[in-house]
């Protein structure tokens, strides 16, 4: 909303200062977003297809069930390669969290979820070059796996 | 081309997650309930979020951003990253075309990873709604652990990139 009102307050203002100018910004606006609007039509319908397959019921047996650290692993993998606005995310981890999954795990989850990205690096690496897109993604990972366990660490669930 | 087949994709999405809820086909439900809550999502995003590039890229001069954010810049630069990397609205692909449109102006790379990484974790809004699902000690904590992380790796990853650019 804010987002929106904000847009919108800045559109007029440029509109009054300089017409012409506007009309660029809309234009260069609309080349950028035209640009990468195929693969994020891609996304959007294939993605939920990895929730039809996900039983969500099943999750926090799942990761009660094996070790934490395979729990962590098969829970970040998952989250590199999903994408999610975090209104689902968070209630799906609250969720599981109250079922009785470790925090290390959501921890993982969550934070894998927002910085890694299999399904935004063809965008990525189109921005950045691939170079840079996958060192990211790699660096990114990591430090998610390190962010989980220090929470872990902290909430007792391991040593 | 390609516009074309996204549109029509993305038409016959639309008409799939209806033909699923009128005839209540269970995995059909829940793709279209999550296909429809991505493109809500999207278009209550994307769209804005790209006139606010297009303007940024019409307004700001490439000086400023050289001289705040760029090779010139003091660590202070680091600072405006996180910050922005905060009241980013949306998911990663808000994130990209800002990061992108900062490194053309003039940005340097470890401070443009570091809005990245911001953007990708320190969002505020999110915050937010994660400490009421999650609690706020993990999400502080999180936060805690995560941003100083993001720093340095941004740091030594943007580093060592600027390096393997230059041909």
């Amino acid at each position: 909303m804010v987002l929106i009102a904000l847009t919108l307050l800045l559109l007029l203002l440029s509109f009054l200062r300089d017409r012409d100018k506007t009309r660029i910004a809309l234009k260069r606006a609309a080349v950028k977003f035209l640009n990468i609007a195929f693969i994020i039509v891609l996304l959007i319908v294939l993605i939920p297809l990895v929730f039809v397959f996900l039983p969500e019921d099943q999750l926090g047996p799942l990761f009660q069930a094996i070790p934490l650290s395979a729990g962590l692993f098969l829970a970040s993998l998952l989250g590199s390669v999903t994408m999610m606005p975090g209104f689902i995310a968070f209630p799906l981890g609250g969720i599981l969290s109250e079922s009785g999954v470790p925090l290390t795990i959501i921890a993982g989850f969550t934070t894998t979820l927002m910085m890694v990205g299999i399904a935004t690096f063809p965008i990525e690496k189109r921005y950045f070059g691939t170079r840079t897109a996958l060192l990211r993604n790699l660096v990114s990972f990591f430090l998610a796996l390190i962010v989980s366990l220090i929470i872990g660490l902290s909430s007792g669930e391991w040593l | 081309m390609k516009k074309l087949s996204g549109a029509l994709i993305l038409i016959a999405a639309l008409g799939l997650s209806l033909l699923f809820r009128s005839i209540e086909y269970g995995p059909g439900l829940v793709w279209g309930s999550y296909f429809l809550a991505y493109l809500k999502d999207m278009l209550r995003i994307l769209p804005f979020a790209f006139i606010l590039i297009g303007l940024f890229e019409v307004w700001v001069k490439r000086e400023t951003v050289e001289r705040h954010l760029g090779t010139r810049s003091s660590p202070a630069a680091f600072l405006w990253a996180i910050l922005l990397g905060g009241v980013t609205v949306g998911p990663m692909l808000v994130a990209l075309p800002v990061a992108q449109a900062l490194r053309a102006k003039g940005a340097r790379l470890p401070v443009v990873l570091t809005y990245l990484g911001a953007a990708a974790v320190c969002r505020i809004p999110m915050m937010l709604f994660e400490s009421s699902y999650l609690g706020l000690r993990f999400t502080i904590l999180r936060f805690g652990i995560s941003l100083p992380l993001i720093l340095l790796s941004s740091l030594a990853l943007g580093r060592y990139l600027e390096g393997k650019e230059k041909p």
